[in-house]
């Protein structure tokens, strides 16, 4: 365990600041954009995580993120309101939702639970496509940009601070559910929803913390998505974003709740649309990667990796594997 | 005082009567065994005691409240514990961690000090661990602390339940078949560790398989059959009951008709 701790506290600082000198190393606009996309989605992905390790299975990520989205984007457009009440707002009115849906769905198991969420993703695209209020399928245009007093953030390295200051609290809030006793609860129920029960863990409030944790960050995402976009539709949320949103966790490693979305959203995000294949071959591009784990690396990129810095042995519970959820 | 009554407590699955008004009263810190043939609902009502199932009929009373109608979780805080059949741990973490995180209904600060890791937060992680490590010892796991469950011999791997259980500090524990698949050696070690919590004021309920171990461990038992109690008492007056050795053998009558 000591071993291991001071090459991490290296790697993380070195990381933080290559982030940080980030922009000015890259000059291509297009890089700092997918970048930008990469990060707003990660947050998500630490969402699908949080589910995964409570054993409940999601497709509707993207639709909380949507909801975010959606909700900044009505706020700001058709009430004017400010990004900055818009951005904590969108978070707070998307994890409202998760924890009513959270509510009448999570005691279900996790068959019923996987098979509501893709439902939801479905119903919730056709809903906003028929709702004027919101646009229906054309989407709200024109959201306003962010601004601090009179400085309007426009260019992309601005965009980039922004999205990596969210991430951080992101990372920040998810960091310290995990250190805390629910992480242990929920690292419990990741491994034995049964003998977690028996040795008088509450499943259902500790999956709903996860869920509603999850929906409250897609949430934050989500509007500093619309906002930097500055236009959305509702099929930019559908279920196959759900699907994206997965097998980036997939690819960075489920047992890795922090780096393995990071990476994996970087990785799926960043190299097809870098190549400039991304609208076409991205459905390619996703499949094979997720035949590359289930084949090679079970315990994602960063698993991989980690088997030259960590002897197996000594790490405990991250290292777990692609499975069978079960319940 | 019994700590634990059961009264006319039925389960059934569909048509099968899995276990069928059974009265039974478990007196403070004895060692109740449990035993019958294969299919007998003793698991059932193993099941029906912990939460896992939810009886059909009848109340179940623990130190006198009517538990009947609780969760798992809420039966682990009035003091119930249990282990199950099948080694079922936390099999990616290691030894501490499996004990530790049984410690969790001993947490009672809110879930904003625990996120917020609050000195208080911190000074209840400390005393979790001081116990984790105590649990650990009185049960002989300390020097293995730092292994992955999953790499633990099975005699270890039983143990390590038992102290799951443990750590969660019931007043009654429960042990669906400590003993089975062990070695002789092992058996005698988790004998002598029943033993000992017993001696430590807790009430324990057993299962048990292994005969020897059971008339060795307990001092009144409980024999089912066809989800009915057909007989209580000592293991001296259980071996000389008559429709307990019919039970085990068959009666004579089937005998003859088969001879």
């Amino acid at each position: 365990m000591q071993l291991q701790k001071y090459p991490q506290w290296l790697l993380l600082t070195g990381i933080f600041l290559i982030l940080i000198f980030l922009p000015f190393l890259i000059t291509s606009q297009h890089l700092m954009h997918i970048l930008i996309l990469a990060g707003l989605e990660c947050i998500a992905v630490m969402g699908f995580i949080a589910q995964y390790n409570v054993r409940l299975i999601t497709f509707c990520t993207a639709t909380f993120w949507g909801l975010g989205a959606y909700a900044s984007g009505f706020l700001s457009t058709k009430l004017g309101m400010n990004f900055w009440f818009c951005l904590p707002l969108a978070g707070v009115i998307a994890g409202c939702f998760a924890l009513i849906i959270g509510l009448l769905v999570i005691r279900a198991g996790w068959v019923t639970f996987l098979m509501i969420t893709v439902v939801m993703a479905e119903i919730s695209v056709e809903a906003i496509g028929h709702m004027n209020l919101l646009g229906g399928w054309d989407g709200i245009t024109r959201i306003p940009r962010p601004a601090i007093g009179s400085y309007l953030f426009l260019s992309k390295a601005s965009y980039y601070y922004l999205t990596l200051a969210l991430v951080m609290v992101c990372v920040l809030i998810f960091k310290g559910l995990y250190k805390s006793a629910i992480g242990k609860a929920w690292t419990a129920i990741g491994q034995s929803p049964d003998l977690a029960e028996s040795v008088g863990i509450d499943l259902f409030k500790y999956r709903m913390i996860a869920y509603v944790a999850a929906g409250f960050t897609s949430g934050l995402s989500g509007s500093l998505y619309a906002h930097y976009v500055s236009y959305i539709a509702p099929q930019t949320f559908d279920i196959i974003r759900s699907l994206y949103i997965s097998i980036d966790a997939v690819v960075g490693g489920l047992g890795f709740v922090i780096s393995g979305p990071i990476v994996g959203s970087i990785i799926l995000r960043a190299i097809p649309e870098w190549l400039r294949i991304a609208d076409k071959y991205q459905p390619i591009f996703e499949g094979c990667f997720i035949i590359l784990c289930a084949l090679f690396f079970r315990k994602g990129v960063i698993g991989l990796l980690s088997r030259y810095v960590v002897r197996p042995d000594e790490k405990s519970w991250k290292g777990v594997s692609v499975g069978d959820p079960g319940d | 005082m019994a700590i634990l009554e059961i009264k006319g407590v039925s389960k059934h699955f569909g048509g099968l009567i899995a276990v069928d008004e059974v009265d039974l009263e478990i007196e403070e810190s004895e060692i109740r065994g449990i035993i019958g043939p294969n299919g007998a609902g003793k698991t059932t009502l193993f099941n029906v005691i912990s939460g896992f199932l939810m009886p059909t009929k009848g109340r179940l009373v623990f130190k006198g409240e009517d538990i009947t109608k609780l969760p798992v979780h809420a039966r682990v805080g009035r003091g119930i514990a249990r282990t199950f059949q099948l080694t079922n741990l936390f099999m990616d973490l290691t030894v501490f961690e499996n004990v530790s995180i049984s410690y969790h209904k001993n947490y009672h600060q809110g879930l904003v000090r625990q996120f917020l890791h609050t000195a208080r937060a911190r000074n209840e992680y400390e005393i979790c661990r001081q116990r984790t490590v105590e649990t650990l010892k009185f049960m002989g796991l300390g020097p293995l602390q730092n292994r992955l469950a999953k790499n633990l011999s099975y005699g270890h791997q039983r143990i390590l339940g038992v102290c799951i259980a443990l750590a969660t500090r019931p007043s009654l524990l429960m042990l669906d078949e400590p003993v089975a698949g062990m070695n002789p050696e092992e058996t005698l070690m988790m004998m002598e560790l029943i033993r000992k919590i017993r001696d430590g004021g807790m009430t324990l309920l057993l299962v048990e398989h292994d005969m020897a171990a059971v008339m060795n461990l307990c001092e009144r038992i409980s024999v089912f059959d066809y989800g009915k109690k057909i007989g209580e008492g000592s293991p001296n007056q259980i071996k000389t009951d008559k429709k307990v050795i019919e039970a085990y053998l068959g009666s004579g009558e089937n005998n003859n008709n088969y001879a």
